[in-house]
């Protein structure tokens, strides 16, 4: 992180800690955090305002020294995540990336000219799902289930704990981790508490690594974050199919609108998913409800 | 007699010591060979961990084996540098370092030249450019190789030869 953004963070973090869920850098623009409460401008001195106006204003250096330090100045090693737009540091924490997009034969090639870094806080909150994972396991059996929240719903942070839950209760678990957020692998070490019975392919995409799982590893349960292409649904029927168990995750609203989308919407109910969790969040309040997928 | 026997052994140890100034100078002219030959290997190593593994710079660096430790430690330097300050230049560093260790090394400045620009060019581009960067650096360096060579087979015999030259002369001197 560039020298003069560095103390400002650090003394946001010493003021808000656990409440940071992003941290946003735009050129010429001032430097916000996002917190489960609302969004604040930083101050050269790392305080915080709700004057965006007032806030440290980002240079077109800043974002670049912070693009190399993110890239541990290896543009070459993290290409093909900055092709997706996005890449996850050490921790787990995701870092998105706005600019000008270089398209070669309708693909992405590059993105040059950045004008924008997200940082997205990974949080890991044991517990988190206590409240539902007795619909997941019950009677000695995992129940295949979706989760379904819009972004920023803590989809990642439910998932995670229910593996670690599942694991600790002594099933084989599984997890595909396609953008190290789960897991947080870093050397091949879990940064993240996902249990002590747990198996986790980093970096894979979804649809490849549930059959490379399947093959390789013999699960009990799998576990995947966001699923959302035709691919990764018919790889969730295929492990459905060889009698393993299934927790996954999907953008969405609610039941209704995971049912709309075509590429997933056929394995709901009729041997593939049993039940869709929806989580939805206002503020620090989280509440979820229960559905049978059919 | 004793006093004969004293100046002769000392006339005979100014000969050789001259002669191994001389032998001890032309040791430059190998050494050189052998540290462009490291850098070649390194940065062979180094292909293979950018191209391959994919590894970021600084663990690529890092993995880097050589014969010559000063070689190795070199690029354990700069990649324990990279690791540490992420907001520097690439080329600062690897000259910073390279300095660091110029009493060990036996390259000339145009040697080092081909690696500061290499450096320069560092974690910028894609895979392909980083492959053609290196292959740059790898071919600038044998042709640095071959002209160390011949100036190896040239000053090595020139420099010992006129090491013991200059013992003798001053052998006849005394006497």
């Amino acid at each position: 992180m560039p020298e003069n953004i560095k103390p400002m963070i650090e003394k946001v973090f010493e003021l808000a800690g656990v409440f940071v869920e992003e941290i946003r850098f735009r050129v010429s623009k001032p430097l916000i955090i996002v917190t489960d409460v609302g969004s604040y401008g930083v101050l050269p001195d790392g305080s915080l305002t709700s004057i965006f106006g007032n806030a440290y204003i980002i240079r077109e250096r800043d974002i670049k020294q912070l693009f190399q330090s993110v890239c541990e100045n290896s543009v070459y090693a993290y290409l093909e995540e900055i092709k997706q737009g996005f890449i996850t540091v050490r921790g787990g924490n995701r870092v998105g990336i706005c600019g000008k997009a270089v398209v070669e034969d309708g693909k992405i090639e590059n993105i040059r000219d950045i004008s924008g870094i997200n940082f997205r806080v990974s949080k890991e909150i044991i517990g988190s799902s206590d409240e539902i994972i007795s619909n997941i396991l019950k009677d000695e059996k995992i129940i295949n289930t979706l989760i379904v929240s819009p972004p920023k719903g803590g989809k990642t942070t439910i998932i995670r704990d229910i593996a670690r839950q599942i694991s600790n209760a002594g099933f084989k678990v599984g997890i595909i981790d396609e953008r190290s957020e789960i897991a947080a692998v870093y050397k091949g070490i879990h940064k993240n508490d996902v249990g002590l019975n747990t198996d986790v392919l980093d970096c894979v995409p979804r649809n490849l690594g549930i059959v490379m799982m399947l093959r390789s590893m013999s699960p009990d349960v799998l576990i995947t974050d966001e699923i959302a292409t035709k691919d990764d649904a018919k790889a969730v029927e295929q492990a459905i199919g060889c009698g393993v168990s299934i927790v996954a995750t999907a953008h969405g609203e609610s039941i209704d609108d995971v049912k709309t989308r075509k590429n997933i919407d056929f394995i709901l109910g009729n041997g593939g998913f049993e039940q869709v969790i929806t989580i939805s969040r206002m503020g620090r309040s989280v509440n979820f409800s229960v559905a049978r997928a059919e | 007699m004793p006093f004969l026997y004293l100046r002769a052994i000392a006339l005979i140890m100014i000969m050789f010591g001259c002669g191994f100034l001389g032998v001890f100078y032309s040791e430059k002219f190998h050494k050189r060979v052998l540290h462009l030959v490291d850098f070649q290997n390194a940065l062979n190593t180094f292909k293979f961990n950018v191209d391959f593994l994919e590894s970021p710079l600084y663990e690529a660096l890092k993995n880097i084996a050589t014969e010559s430790s000063v070689v190795k430690k070199i690029f354990e330097n700069i990649s324990d540098k990279l690791r540490n300050f992420s907001n520097v230049r690439i080329d600062e560093i690897f000259k910073e370092i390279i300095h660091k260790f110029e009493e060990e090394l036996f390259i000339k400045d145009e040697d080092v030249s081909i690696l500061v620009e290499f450096s320069d060019k560092l974690g910028q581009g894609n895979k392909e450019h980083e492959i053609n960067n290196i292959n740059l650096a790898l071919m600038k360096l044998k042709l640095s190789e071959e002209m160390a060579r011949e100036e190896e087979k040239i000053n090595q015999k020139l420099y010992r030869g006129i090491g013991f030259l200059v013992g003798i002369f001053i052998v006849i001197l005394l006497v």
